[in-house]
């Protein structure tokens, strides 16, 4: 009868599915079992089975994830059968929401998660990853220089966060299209003479070229045809604070967000205003493009390639991202802006990898961890992201000794300082709801920085003292 | 043929008749309903395409080799056709498609039967019946749909991680299944409703006890309305995406919907691979729906109408 | 009339109540409970899963609208673009929908065949559209730039969505895209309830096109426009897909496009905020809530006034 078949079709399906959901539910073999409690870390067993760790990267262009996969599968041949690490493609965006789901699944997550300093304490303080110091042997803390690792640190009880793989700062320079610059007789500048701030802006007024090959200043310039434009930034809500925190920084010495007399605040004195405010005017000036709020890193590259833009402000990580998206496009490096007479400063901090709360293998996850920082292993990580190696003796060896653009770094490092930055619960909120959204309203000409700058420390005292 | 001068001759008879039917054939009101056509071919013809463009163009890049990709290049028609696309993301290990369609299926299809033998009952008590509780239940369906997804969806989460069905695909079974309950047994009811009584009536006079009826009579009648509303849960678990996204962030968990945009990735989107990957998560829906349209339409409307 | 036995009557007292419990129990495990939870943790400090829930009363809720930066003005802007993105999808939705049903509502050879190719975006996911439309929006590889280069219009790669100060009238135009054949679905199924005699009454009457169209077609439609409109205030108010995949671009976050319940997602499950995701979510239901209700009421009236 067609009712019976109709039911029992029905009731084969269910039955059908239970059992794929039987087998496919419970996950492959070890790492990713969802759990009822943590346990204590157990003792490594004496099955031949090796313990897998996964490993979540936010890796995010072409060098880098091959860099880091390629790290991979280095330490899975040299650990046959004692320890295998699977990688897993993740995401900056998606890492809040990664980790909290495994707290909140009581597992089911990668144990080792790549996060920055920042961050990685703030996931710490809020019990979703472990402490590294029980696995921190004085070898391995001895990889990378006391002040990285103080910014790992979490101030409530010393606990180690995160290692070090590659460093955020210094990081900035300027890439310039050699053509132009040629063409207009200008000479780059060199890590023994960088260009102050007003050097660069007089030269970008020379390379900012109308249709018909008139510079900015020119007599006959037309503003409103412009076909070159001398030196574009970004100015997005994103990196507006940041890049101009960085310059600020580096000629204060000390963080701007701070701790004074016990209360937290907006700190900018009058040396970090007045270039946090040079940093934030090439539009007035004419040589940035009004378009340029709001512009990714990529279109910027795009502009540069297309010889939109003669020089650029890049993280160093742009190299290779060029070499990635346009192999034969020619461009050189030169140090960023530097008023002479300033001692130049960079804050501890970067990036790493954590380990997650439910981890099975905390031993191995951590194996791997500190294996990743010795210096032959980080040169391959730090140079396909195109950022400093956090163990500074990475830079000596190849591939990054025989890299000449990265000789501007070395310079920078021989010269600069440290500094540490205390850490803040609601840094991230202050900086993503109020800094970054003023700054573009500075940038964008509706605010003056002096208006912005008082909003700014009116709720940076809201906001970072709750 | 025709001779000048002569009175009207057969040949300028023909002649007229054919101008005659020539004249009616174009008159006024066939004009009208040619304009008519022709206009209405027109919209129809643009809506069409203002519907399809981007499917086809998706479709169409998909087959695309990555020379063609970048602007200066678009073509409509792939110059280069090619498999490569579909290949690549099918043995891409960062794109785990086998993996990914095997959880969206078992998601899907235990939601869809868990919700179907819920409902099912409850929409025919519904429609039988008269109860209390009836009309508040009827009224909290109706609310249900005010709720927003996000506070359902903290609540949900909340409540799922104390059961430990976070990053399980049970969690998301049971949550597409509870949510689908108001739409299905309001559907359902509908077609329920639309089962005349009597039929029932008939069969116990005949000499069946009630759940004897339920089930000589009226599930045969009522089955192609419950397929139908069970694709239509089939097809939204399927392409469900903000729950699943929150819900199950494991790798090895992910539905269909999650592992194209994780394999979309940040910089510079592989366009074509990413296409195929579309075009896959799409086939499962497309098909079921076309199966089920027609059926769609009026059981839609008569549960709304009624 | 039913013959009644002893046994027929007690069925009949506990079956519906038999056949009702799972759909009940599962309602208020699961969407009762979560919602009521919902609205408790919004009244809490509540940050992540397994954070502290103390009391904070309405601590949330003043922080969101207190003052003009920071979490308030993000949450103030994402409001009004919510009235924004609602009002113009479902007019764009209704006005193409509309036109789109009296079209196929049409008698002319092959509307079959445009009545699929229109739905059939319906069946298609919607993160999958949600990826096609940010690729056609992509501004090197994308058809929309091509073609506005190519006539002239522009000049160069404009960028759509996906920056901090991207405007939100693409992700509408995507929404639009998106919900219009399903109105046009609801619509045309209530034109073809509307009784032929009245508009060969009205033509004999001397009527024309626009005049039938006024008179008679909207007026008989009206109930039909009133659920769907509802219904897609409802739907739209709280989308979250395609605010969230297309308003990211192929690289960014998407905040400088949030409507409510993306930047609901983002405070809960982003920022570690579920006390705040559910406060704004409570506003977001609030506020739809008293539009459906103002809206239900005036119905109401005029229709006991008739």
């Amino acid at each position: 009868m067609a009712r019976k078949k109709w039911i029992s079709v029905l009731i084969t399906m269910l039955i059908v599915t239970l059992i794929a959901a039987g087998c496919a539910s419970p996950t492959p073999a070890p790492q990713p079992a969802p759990q009822e409690e943590t346990q204590a870390p157990q003792q490594e067993s004496e099955s031949e089975e090796p313990a897998v760790v996964q490993y979540w990267s936010n890796g995010w262009f072409p060098s880098s994830i091959s860099g880091r996969k390629a790290l991979v599968d280095k330490f899975n041949s040299e650990h046959e059968g004692q320890i295998q690490v699977e990688y897993v493609q993740g995401d900056w965006s998606q890492g809040d929401t990664y980790v909290q789901s495994g707290v909140a699944a009581g597992g089911g997550i990668a144990c080792i998660a790549e996060w920055w300093a920042g961050g990685a304490v703030d996931w710490y303080r809020k019990g979703w990853t472990l402490d590294l110091s029980p696995y921190l042997t004085a070898e391995r803390r001895a990889l990378m220089e006391e002040a990285q690792w103080e910014a790992r640190t979490s101030p409530d009880d010393g606990a180690i966060v995160m290692n070090g793989t590659v460093l955020e700062e210094p990081l900035l320079m300027l890439l310039y299209n050699p053509a132009h610059l040629e063409a207009a007789g200008i000479s780059p500048a060199t890590a023994d003479a960088p260009w102050t701030w007003s050097e660069l802006f007089e030269n970008a007024k020379l390379l900012t070229l109308d249709a018909s090959g008139k510079h900015l200043g020119e007599d006959g310039f037309d503003k409103d045809n412009v076909v070159q434009w001398g030196y574009v930034h970004r100015i997005d809500a994103e990196k507006v604070w940041q890049d101009g925190m960085l310059f600020a920084q580096g000629r204060m010495g000390k963080p701007i967000v701070r701790e004074e007399n016990g209360e937290w605040g907006w700190f900018l004195d009058e040396s970090g205003a007045e270039i946090y405010e040079t940093f934030l005017t090439p539009i007035q000036e004419g040589i940035t493009p009004p378009e340029a709020i709001g512009l990714g890193g990529d279109t910027l590259e795009q502009m540069f390639v297309d010889g939109k833009a003669s020089i650029i402000l890049r993280p160093a990580f742009a190299f290779p991202i060029l070499h990635d998206n346009f192999p034969d496009f020619q461009f050189s490096a030169m140090p960023a802006p530097f008023d002479k007479g300033d001692t130049v400063y960079y804050q501890a901090g970067g990036e790493g990898m954590v380990l997650t709360k439910n981890c099975e293998h905390p031993e191995e996850a951590a194996e791997f961890m500190f294996w990743v920082m010795e210096p032959e292993n980080l040169s391959v990580y730090a140079y396909g992201n195109g950022m400093l190696p956090a163990n500074k003796q990475a830079l000596d060896v190849e591939p990054f000794k025989s890299d000449t653009n990265w000789d501007i770094i070395r310079s920078y490092l021989e010269v600069a300082e440290i500094f540490t930055t205390p850490f803040n619960p609601n840094y991230v909120e202050f900086r993503d709801t109020v800094l970054g959204p003023t700054l573009v309203e500075v940038a964008s000409g509706t605010l003056t920085f002096e208006e912005a700058n008082k909003v700014i420390e009116e709720q940076a005292k809201l906001i970072l003292n709750r | 043929m025709s001779t000048m001068g002569t009175p009207i001759s057969s040949f300028d008879q023909t002649r007229y008749k054919r101008q005659a039917k020539t004249l009616r054939f174009l008159s006024p009101r066939r004009m009208r309903g040619l304009i008519r056509l022709a206009v209405l071919y027109i919209l129809a013809s643009l809506f069409l395409l203002v519907s399809l463009v981007p499917v086809f163009w998706m479709i169409k890049t998909s087959f695309e080799t990555p020379e063609f990709m970048r602007s200066e290049q678009i073509q409509f028609w792939p110059i280069k056709f090619t498999l490569e696309n579909y290949r690549s993301v099918l043995t891409n290990p960062n794109a785990m498609i086998a993996r990914s369609t095997l959880n969206s299926i078992i998601v899907a299809t235990l939601s869809t039967l868990l919700n179907i033998f819920v409902t099912a009952s409850a929409a025919y008590a519904m429609s039988r019946f008269e109860f209390r509780g009836k009309f508040l239940f009827g009224l909290f369906l109706l609310l249900f749909y005010m709720i927003p997804g996000t506070l359902l969806l903290i609540g949900m989460f909340v409540l799922l991680a104390k059961m430990h069905l976070i990053n399980n695909l049970m969690g998301l079974v049971i949550t597409y299944a509870a949510g689908g309950i108001p739409l299905s047994v309001w559907w359902l009811k509908g077609y329920f409703d639309a089962i005349p009584v009597e039929i029932e009536e008939q069969a116990m006079i005949d000499g069946c006890n009630r759940l004897g009826a339920l089930f000589r009579v009226i599930v045969p009648l009522a089955l192609p309305g419950v397929v139908a509303v069970g694709i239509f849960q089939f097809v939204g678990a399927w392409n469900e995406f903000m729950l699943a996204l929150t819900i199950i962030q494991s790798d090895y968990l992910q539905l269909l919907p999650v592992r194209i945009i994780n394999f979309m990735g940040f910089q510079r989107v592989d366009w074509g691979p990413t296409m195929a990957f579309s075009v896959i998560v799409a086939i499962p829906a497309l098909i079921l729906f076309t199966i089920v349209q027609r059926n769609m339409v009026t059981g839609l409307m008569s549960g709304f109408t009624k | 009339m039913l013959k009644s036995s002893t046994f027929y009557r007690v069925q009949k007292g506990m079956l519906p109540y038999t056949l009702m419990l799972p759909a009940v129990l599962a309602l208020l495990a699961f969407s009762i409970y979560p919602f009521i939870s919902g609205i408790w943790y919004s009244f809490t400090s509540i940050g992540w899963v397994d954070d502290a829930a103390r009391f904070v009363g309405l601590d949330n809720y003043k922080l969101i609208f207190e003052g003009n930066v920071g979490a308030a003005q993000i949450f103030k802007e994402s409001l009004w673009r919510s009235f924004y993105w609602t009002g113009a999808a479902i007019g764009g939705q209704f006005v193409l929908g509309l036109f789109a049903a009296l079209i196929l509502n049409e008698k002319f050879p092959g509307r079959t065949i445009f009545r699929i190719g229109i739905l059939v975006s319906i069946a298609i996911p919607t993160v999958v559209l949600a990826l096609i439309w940010n690729w056609m929006y992509d501004p090197f590889y994308g058809l929309i730039n091509f073609y506005l280069q190519k006539i002239g219009i522009l000049s160069g790669p404009k960028i759509w969505v996906g920056q901090t100060n991207s405007p939100l009238w693409p992700l509408i135009i995507v929404a639009i895209w998106r919900g219009f054949p399903f109105m046009s679905l609801m619509l045309l199924s209530g034109l073809q309830g509307i009784p032929d005699e009245l508009y060969e009454a009205a033509k004999v009457d001397g009527a024309n096109v626009i005049d039938r169209f006024i008179h008679i077609t909207l007026p008989q439609l009206r109930t039909i426009i009133i659920i769907a409109l509802m219904l897609h205030t409802l739907w739209w108010w709280n989308h979250f897909d395609i605010v969230m995949i297309v308003g990211s671009g192929s690289s960014g976050f998407g905040y400088g496009t949030a409507t409510i319940p993306y930047l609901a997602w983002v405070e809960a499950f982003r920022w570690s905020h579920l006390s705040r995701g559910a406060a704004i979510s409570v506003i977001a239901m609030l506020v739809v809530g008293g539009i459906i209700y103002w809206n239900a009421r005036r119905e109401l009236r005029s229709v006991s006034n008739q």
